[in-house]
């Protein structure tokens, strides 16, 4: 007597096959260290004092391992919005974003939610750290920089 | 009757359908899409759970139906699940079918005896 759930070939294959090769990438960078949340995060991140600001402010969204959730908020690995400018990007933290954009092929659409309260200092740290753990350009947002676009509005 | 939590119910289903054991027969089937902010903490949902009815009410507990389709021991992030129930639908002979709107995949659970 059991109930039997029809499995095609292709699900078992998945089951044996897929699943770690986006994690295998980041194994050689740096010395890893298990910090609360279970995400490995290199030793050099683990004290940045962006790390406990994006924690607070950024993790339930885009999640430990920056990945996002699909369909509703976009990954911040390797994406065009952390690698590329930092008006924008500061921009985006301070005022918040919504409507349909692209991310690395898959459209998300939601609402970021703006952050203003956060000093100019915590919001280059925070970017600084996203830059670090999950970009691929230099982590060079100053504290001048928020301040400028701060007082753009 | 409480649910964890952010897991998301998709859809719910009566099963008036007579191929399933007597204890399924006009019981509730709910699909859980999966939470996406529990992080820090791990991930729940990713089902499909069954709650037995006796007439208008919950007759016992709600019990896991069907797991594993996220492919995860745990979802730390959702973004690793692999599928996420959605619809349920019966068929004529009975069977249930649950779908995953991320691969377009479709389950087919049917009883055997």
């Amino acid at each position: 007597m059991k109930l039997m759930i029809l499995l095609s070939v292709t699900f078992v294959l998945l089951v044996t096959c897929g699943g770690s090769s986006d994690k295998s990438n980041t194994a050689g960078k740096s010395p890893l260290a298990e910090n609360t949340t279970g995400i490995e995060v290199a030793d050099d991140l683990a004290s940045h004092p962006g790390e406990p600001l994006y924690k607070k402010h950024c993790l339930v969204c885009h999640q430990a391992d920056g990945s996002g959730v699909p369909g509703i908020f976009p990954p911040l690995n390797d994406t065009e919005w952390v690698n590329g400018d930092n008006a924008t990007l500061i921009s985006i933290v301070l005022h918040g974003m919504d409507g349909k954009i692209e991310v690395n092929g898959e459209i998300y659409n939601a609402i970021m939610a703006p952050l203003p309260h956060l000093s100019d200092q915590e919001v280059a740290d925070v970017l600084n750290y996203v830059r670090k753990r999950f970009g691929s350009t230099p982590p060079d947002i100053q504290v001048d920089d928020v301040a400028m676009v701060r007082a753009q509005g | 009757m409480a649910f964890p939590g952010h897991i998301a119910p998709n859809d719910l289903l009566f099963y008036h359908a007579e191929q399933f054991p007597e204890k399924y027969r006009e019981g509730a089937f709910i699909a859980f899409h999966g939470s996406w902010n529990r992080a820090p903490e791990p991930q729940k949902g990713y089902n499909v759970v069954f709650v037995p009815f006796d007439g208008a009410l919950p007759s016992g507990d709600w019990e896991v139906f069907a797991d594993g389709f996220s492919q995860q021991g745990t979802v730390e992030n959702p973004a690793d699940a692999v599928y996420r129930p959605c619809g349920l639908a019966v068929g004529p002979d009975g069977s249930l079918y649950v779908n995953d709107p991320r691969q377009g995949r479709i389950w087919r659970i049917y009883y055997t005896g």
